[in-house]
């Protein structure tokens, strides 16, 4: 006769997740994220606006000032909602490495929280790209197993942290 | 000759299979084409023919060629596979990471006496391998050699988890035991159980693809029915409108049973292997014109889900699906509650009532339940949500009917839209809750489609909270967990009943010892 063995987990003990102090991602993330926002909005504003402009110039007829409205009051909204969502979630995004487990949060008006067990990792990389390389930071993703969708990005690290965090996994896995 | 740990080539037949499977690939990729062709005039249909003919001639060359430079091993427990033909591909797949061996027998297979085998891995792309035609001894000897077959330091730690999890007691095999064999008078409940609506679509496109051939036959016979009968057939004829409907909906459930029938025939369920070794795994042999066998081990299983619709809980019976880590990536978390697997590998299982579903139960989580059930609802914000969302979405009806019609008619429709989604509503909000012993989690959701599903946390790949400005002010909270099968989610819980159960299921992932999958 096969007998499990089931512990109780007490959780008394167990330190809450939001009681700890997060730490926050690099400033130079914080100019890049600014950098992508400026740009979309120009291109964006030129992509809404070029096409009334050329028609005001070239056109038989001025387009309505409608149109104008609309285009602007999208533009306005969704750039202007996008603005606020990184200014108000950028003291929010935050990551901490505990002993076995890795939490990272963002967002303002919907926030998350995503806690990955050091266990359940399956390869780890770090990915510099252009404007990471000029600006000095850099991202660790984090892959689990399969279709699982708990795949962890923590963008705005330095190279030190991101290789800290890698060397800490490997001896995890190494245990 | 069954010495699979020398490379080894597959079967002849499987040149013809291969042939076929590229063909199909082939046809599906090309089809615009061949449309295109359809249209043409027959000075142009040349071209397409030639395009054909190449199409063709490339597809032969390619599957010969692939079938020669496919060769595959077992040693040092490892499956090894060489393929490629302008680019050589080695791939050593550790026997411990191999998920699942399904056996597969389609006609063509059958004829030749052989059948197909697909290796499972739960890396995250490509991570399927087929083998076109192998002996059936054969694939039961590759799928023995696949499952059975462990690395030192996949065994190393599977005698350390059974020290960690089970008391010491003399490892001996347990015997096949039978879970499941279906008869016939069930799987044609299985057949009349299944959703008739999807069928609809196939009974009235075959009803369109035939139109032009039937009409030919019907103003055949015509000419030759009696003047008299003529004129009593035109009379009857607007009955025609009335029985179209039954008869399409009688083909629908024709479809349904056949397709079932033709699946399910001689389903059979057994689990075989010693608990203690870990090698006990789910076995099921099924199908009339194409056999399927594929086993699970159990200890591979990482979710559950009942699936059951109004039909099905009329006779008594779930749809089961037991899920095994996914290949393929990343998927994403739609709005949808439940379970989302993507492309998980499942063993999907008809016909189970109430005692075989204790009986999987006690079989895939045999502590559950560990001790007394929490039940978790949703706060009563959700069904508010919902309702007020859906009745939005569809008040515009009830504005356009108002513009058209008038006033009266437009209000009176507003307030029968927002009565049957607010009914509708609650019914949903209902039908979603979960219970948990604080290890298992089993959640609930659906009305008229219901589903279920289990996961133990300790498989649990991640856990993530998420709240939006309006739910942290309403103290509520969405909880999703993460499992390498697909994801779970509970909404609108208290948030401190969110965190608890976040921190709750972490640890249980940190408590755990030993493999997980």
């Amino acid at each position: 006769m096969t007998h499990l063995k089931n512990a109780f987990v007490d959780l008394a003990d167990w330190p809450e997740l939001d009681e700890i102090q997060l730490v926050p991602v690099l400033p130079a993330y914080a100019k890049a994220r600014a950098l992508v926002w400026g740009v979309v909005t120009v291109v964006v504003g030129l992509a809404f606006s070029g096409p009334l402009v050329a028609i005001a110039i070239w056109g038989d007829n001025a387009p309505p000032r409608v149109l104008w409205l609309i285009f602007g009051g999208l533009w306005l909204l969704s750039m202007g909602w996008w603005a606020l969502e990184e200014w108000k979630g950028w003291p929010l995004r935050g990551y901490l490495v505990r002993d076995r487990d890795v939490v990272y949060r963002r967002g303002w008006w919907s926030r998350t929280i995503t806690a990955v067990p050091f266990t359940r990792i399956q390869h780890s990389e770090i990915q510099q790209g252009p404007m990471g390389r000029w600006l000095g930071y850099c991202t660790l993703k984090l892959y689990t197993a399969g279709a699982s969708g708990a795949n962890l990005e923590i963008p705005g690290l330095s190279m030190a942290t991101a290789r800290n965090i890698r060397r800490m996994l490997e001896d995890q896995s190494h245990e | 000759m069954n010495d699979l740990t020398a490379p080894r080539r597959q079967h002849i037949a499987g040149l013809l299979v291969l042939l076929g499977w590229q063909s199909r690939h082939m046809l599906r990729a090309a089809w615009p084409i061949l449309i295109a062709a359809y249209f043409q005039n027959a000075n142009d249909a040349k071209y397409f023919l030639w395009a054909i003919s190449v199409g063709a001639v490339v597809t032969l060359v390619g599957a010969v060629l692939h079938f020669w430079r496919f060769t595959f091993n077992v040693s040092g427990g490892k499956f090894h596979v060489h393929k490629g033909v302008f680019v050589r591909e080695k791939i050593n797949i550790p026997l411990e990471r191999v998920q699942a061996v399904h056996i597969e027998q389609n006609l063509i297979q059958r004829l030749f006496g052989v059948s197909g085998v697909r290796v499972d891995t739960a890396g995250t792309s490509g991570s399927e391998l087929r083998i076109h035609a192998l002996k059936w001894d054969e694939a039961q000897a590759l799928r023995s050699l696949l499952t059975a077959e462990r690395s030192d330091a996949a065994v190393q730690n599977e005698q350390v988890n059974s020290e960690a999890e089970e008391t010491t007691s003399p490892a001996r095999p347990t015997p096949r035991r039978a879970l499941m064999d279906l008869d016939l008078p069930t799987l044609l409940k299985v057949g009349l159980s299944q959703n008739h609506l999807s069928k609809v679509a196939f009974a009235i496109g075959g009803l369109v693809t035939f139109q032009g051939f039937a009409w030919e036959i019907v103003s055949e016979l015509w000419g030759k029915v009696p003047s008299l009968w003529r004129t009593v057939l035109l009379f009857l004829s607007p009955l025609l409108l009335v029985f179209s409907p039954i008869l399409i909906a009688l083909g629908s459930v024709l479809i349904s049973v056949v397709t079932s029938v033709l699946r399910h025939w001689k389903l059979r369920i057994w689990v075989e292997g010693s608990k203690a070794k870990r090698t006990s795994a789910i076995h099921l042999t099924q199908g009339l014109l194409n056999r399927q066998a594929m086993q699970i081990p159990i200890h591979k299983v990482q979710s559950v889900m009942w699936e059951s619709t109004w039909i099905r809980r009329l006779f008594s019976m779930d749809t089961v699906h037991i899920r095994q880590a996914a290949a393929g990536g990343a998927v994403g978390s739609g709005d949808s509650g439940g379970m989302e697997g993507g492309n998980a590998m499942r063993m999907g299982i008809p016909a189970m009532n109430a005692t075989r579903t204790r009986q999987l139960e006690a079989l895939l989580f045999p502590s559950w339940p560990q001790r007394k059930l929490v039940t978790l609802r949703p706060e009563k914000y959700a069904f508010w949500v919902r309702w007020l969302r859906r009745s939005l979405a569809l008040t515009p009806f009830a504005v356009g009917l108002g513009w058209w019609l008038g006033a009266g008619w437009g209000a009176s429709l507003g307030a029968v839209l927002w009565t049957w989604s607010g009914w509708l509503s609650r019914k949903v909000y209902r039908g979603q809750w979960a219970t948990t012993d604080g290890r298992h989690l089993s959640a609930h959701q659906g009305w008229w489609f219901r589903k279920r599903v289990m996961i133990d946390w300790h498989k649990l790949q991640a856990v993530e909270l998420t709240q939006n400005r309006i739910h942290a002010r309403r103290n509520v909270a969405h909880l999703t967990f993460h499992t390498s099968s697909g994801v779970a989610h509970l909404r609108f819980l208290p948030t401190d009943v969110a965190r608890e159960l976040r921190d709750l299921a972490m640890a249980q992932v940190h408590a755990h010892r030993g493999p997980w999958m």
